[in-house]
């Protein structure tokens, strides 16, 4: 009797044992298995969040260079010169007979202004 | 507590629903992992697995303003092709049609066409029908396109691509070049410099679902690399101004073609170059083909007497004259260095003695004849040489002519008569300009080039062209004589007269040469051309201008017609270069006439 009672104590202390294993593994595998399913979830709304940066980045480019052309091409010689037509600014380029050519050595031009009584008067006045 | 619960039969149905329960579970895992794995992956990676090409961005090419600024000729834009799916079309969308025909810039019935709709109503066989794409319009800007996807019509696609686009439209077409619609660089930059220019393509490895990318499933990842930019020794302004001076020759003479060269004589940087025809690439297809041809380098052509300097610098600089020893122009017939009699063509105007200075000045083609023939044959065919005649430029923008030099073997006993004169041989108009701008530094032979630097995708310098001697041509003393002998040629006087500017001390020669017509050299097809620089002691710019043919009643001639064009173009370089009058050095020291004084404007 006594002998009976001791296999059933034990064969009862490995089932709660072999219970015990289970409900751990199964929580250590469950958790285990939440885990990777929240860290792919988190993978891949990364991977989007960069993905929609990415897209972004092309996007504002994308803008840039639109912008580039549009600038190149309103500031091309034929639109400016249409511009200038419609809007009657009559603009015009400069003629070469306009311009004066300084051939005299520059510093010496300068240094006889600025010793010349004429262009100095009103900074001594001024003293 | 352990008595009431476990009772053996209990025991022994846990076990076994438990180990049943895991070895369905393994058994599952094994079936999916090892037996079927193989078939599984192959079908998951046909499903989802997709390599999605990454397109580089072709580089710019562009030129520097004055002011350091940057004028892009050529760029990459995304342009979208609008595609639909007749399918998909909604009644309530039928009435935005209109709209999207204003926006596409199309019929209204074009556009229901495209969509199947017949009198504004849905097709028929809409359901049925298998066609699921179908092309509405190309080139539609990122602008036009968001308003287009604002009237929310089902069924309406836009596909992005990279596109060339041509900001500045024809101007300097020849040079920048061409990139087709399928992505071909055709010519010019955009060809000889594609390596540069189109950057590597890249790609990425990832699965797609319901055409979405799942980033979080990417493998491998090479990104592309856009291309470089070029950036151009051209000025936009010069060649604005060349381009209209094309224009103002083809309004008045028709020309079969024209073309007109302007660079940097001491580094042969081209500043300018032009052709007429000449076509705008964003619309390339509705040019002739022809107008796409860049004749100042493929389309070689009698130079005519602005080939004149090879003679007189070859006679100078072998000391064979000065520019004093003097030649009786009267004669109509010239002993040849190899004995042969040879008749010499008539003088545009009946002259007798002349000096070297005159024969430059007034252009005597015996004059040049005689010049030659004290040179001999074989070291005036070696000048010709060393002028760039009969070999390339080097000018990297696509094919170039060699023209037509034969070797001395094959002269006959009037060719060195004639070539002296510019006739029996051929040369391109980059060949003349770049044997002119040789005088013009001194002597040197320059390299043409015109690309002047490669920029990496960041902006830095990644490879600079400076100035590339070739060669010496003439010591850079007989270049000094020479150019004051082109100067009283573009003096009054001189046959080029017409190119004087007050003030400045322009130099240059004009040629016209007859053309060959059936064979035969005709009396009223002409190529009038003017190759010339200033200012003569320190030359900012050397302008050619070749004109081929008319077609009109006015006659062309490099006198005529050409030394013009350069006067004109000269005019408007001054101010814009900067360029100061140099009056003051010495002026004519030849001839000792005092400094002409121009007349008019």
């Amino acid at each position: 009797m006594n002998r009976k009672s001791n296999n059933s104590r034990k064969a009862n202390r490995i089932l709660n044992r072999l219970i015990l294993y289970s409900l751990t593994s199964l929580a250590l595998v469950g958790g285990f298995g939440v885990l990777t399913v929240w860290m792919r979830h988190q993978t891949s709304q990364t991977a989007n969040r960069l993905h929609a940066i990415e897209q972004k980045i092309v996007e504002e480019r994308r803008w840039l260079s639109q912008l580039d052309v549009q600038l190149a091409i309103a500031m091309s010689t034929d639109r400016l010169m249409d511009l200038n037509r419609k809007l009657n600014l009559d603009l015009r380029e400069p003629v070469y007979t306009q311009i004066v050519h300084v051939t005299e050595n520059v510093e010496s031009r300068l240094y006889e202004k600025s010793t010349n009584s004429v262009f100095t008067a009103s900074l001594s006045a001024g003293n | 507590m352990a008595k009431s619960f476990a009772p053996r039969i209990r025991f022994w149905t846990l076990a076994l629903c438990i180990l049943f329960g895991y070895g369905a579970i393994g058994y599952r895992l094994v079936k999916l992992h090892v037996v079927d794995a193989p078939r599984l992956t192959k079908e998951l990676q046909n499903s989802r697995y997709r390599v999605i090409p990454l397109n580089s961005r072709r580089g710019d090419i562009f030129t520097y303003d004055l002011n350091g600024g940057k004028e892009l000729f050529a760029t990459s834009q995304t342009l979208l092709e609008v595609g639909i799916d007749p399918t998909l079309l909604k009644e309530k969308d039928l009435g935005k049609l209109a709209k999207l025909s204003l926006l596409l810039g199309k019929e209204l019935w074009d556009v229901e066409q495209g969509f199947g709709v017949v009198e504004n109503r849905l097709p028929e066989s809409q359901k049925s029908g298998r066609e699921r794409w179908r092309l509405l319009a190309r080139r539609i800007d990122e602008a036009t396109y968001q308003k287009i996807v604002d009237l929310e019509i089902s069924g309406l696609y836009g596909t992005r691509k990279y596109e060339r686009v041509y900001p500045k439209k024809s101007l300097a077409s020849h040079v920048v070049g061409l990139v087709r619609r399928d992505g071909e660089s055709v010519f010019g930059i955009e060809k000889e410099f594609d390596f540069y220019l189109s950057g590597q393509r890249g790609w990425r490895e990832s699965e797609v679902t319901a055409g979405q990318e799942m980033a979080q499933f990417r493998r491998r990842y090479v990104p592309a690399r856009d291309g470089m930019s070029l950036a151009l020794s051209i000025d936009s302004y010069v060649q604005h101004q060349i381009e209209a001076e094309l224009d103002l020759i083809a309004e008045e003479y028709q020309p079969e073609s024209a073309c007109i060269i302007v660079s940097d004589p001491y580094s042969g940087f081209l500043l300018g170059l032009a052709n007429f025809p000449t076509f705008d690439p964003n619309h390339y297809t509705k040019f002739d083909q022809s107008s796409h041809k860049n004749r100042a380098m493929t389309d070689p052509i009698e130079p005519g007497s602005t080939f004149k300097i090879v003679a007189a610098s070859a006679a100078l600089e072998e000391n064979v004259v000065d520019i004093h020893s003097e030649f009786d122009c009267s004669l109509p017939t010239l002993r040849m260095p190899n004995g042969y009699v040879a008749k010499l063509p008539k003088d545009w105007k009946t002259f007798g003695v002349l000096s070297v200075e005159g024969i430059v000045t007034y252009s005597s083609n015996r004059g040049a004849a005689h010049l030659g023939t004290l040179v001999g044959s074989e070291k005036f065919y070696d000048y010709v040489r060393r002028f760039g005649f009969g070999e390339k430029t080097g000018l990297d923008i696509g094919i170039e002519s060699r023209g037509i030099l034969h070797p001395v073997r094959n002269w006959d006993g009037l060719t060195l008569s004639r070539m002296t004169m510019g006739h029996a041989i051929s040369a391109t108009p980059l060949q003349i300009h770049y044997a002119m701008a040789s005088v013009a530094n001194g002597g040197l032979l320059m390299r043409s080039q015109v690309v002047s630097r490669i920029l990496d995708t960041e902006n830095k310098e990644a490879v600079t062209y400076g100035p590339m001697v070739k060669h010496r041509v003439i010591s850079s003393e007989t270049a000094r004589t020479l150019s004051q002998l082109l100067v009283k040629t573009a003096s009054p006087g001189g046959t080029a007269h017409g190119a004087f500017i007050s003030g400045y001390r322009v130099a240059g020669k004009t040629g016209t040469a007859q053309k060959i017509v059936d064979g035969r050299y005709s009396s009223h097809h002409h190529v009038g051309s003017f190759s010339g620089f200033f200012p003569a002691d320190d030359p900012s710019v050397v302008i050619t201008v070749i004109v081929d043919g008319s077609r009109t009643d006015m006659p062309v001639s490099g006198s005529g017609t050409a030394v013009p064009s350069f006067r004109r173009i000269s005019k408007k370089l001054i101010p814009y270069y900067a360029i100061s009058p140099r009056e003051e050095r010495a002026a004519f020291a030849l001839s000792g006439r005092p400094t002409p004084v121009e007349t008019s404007n």
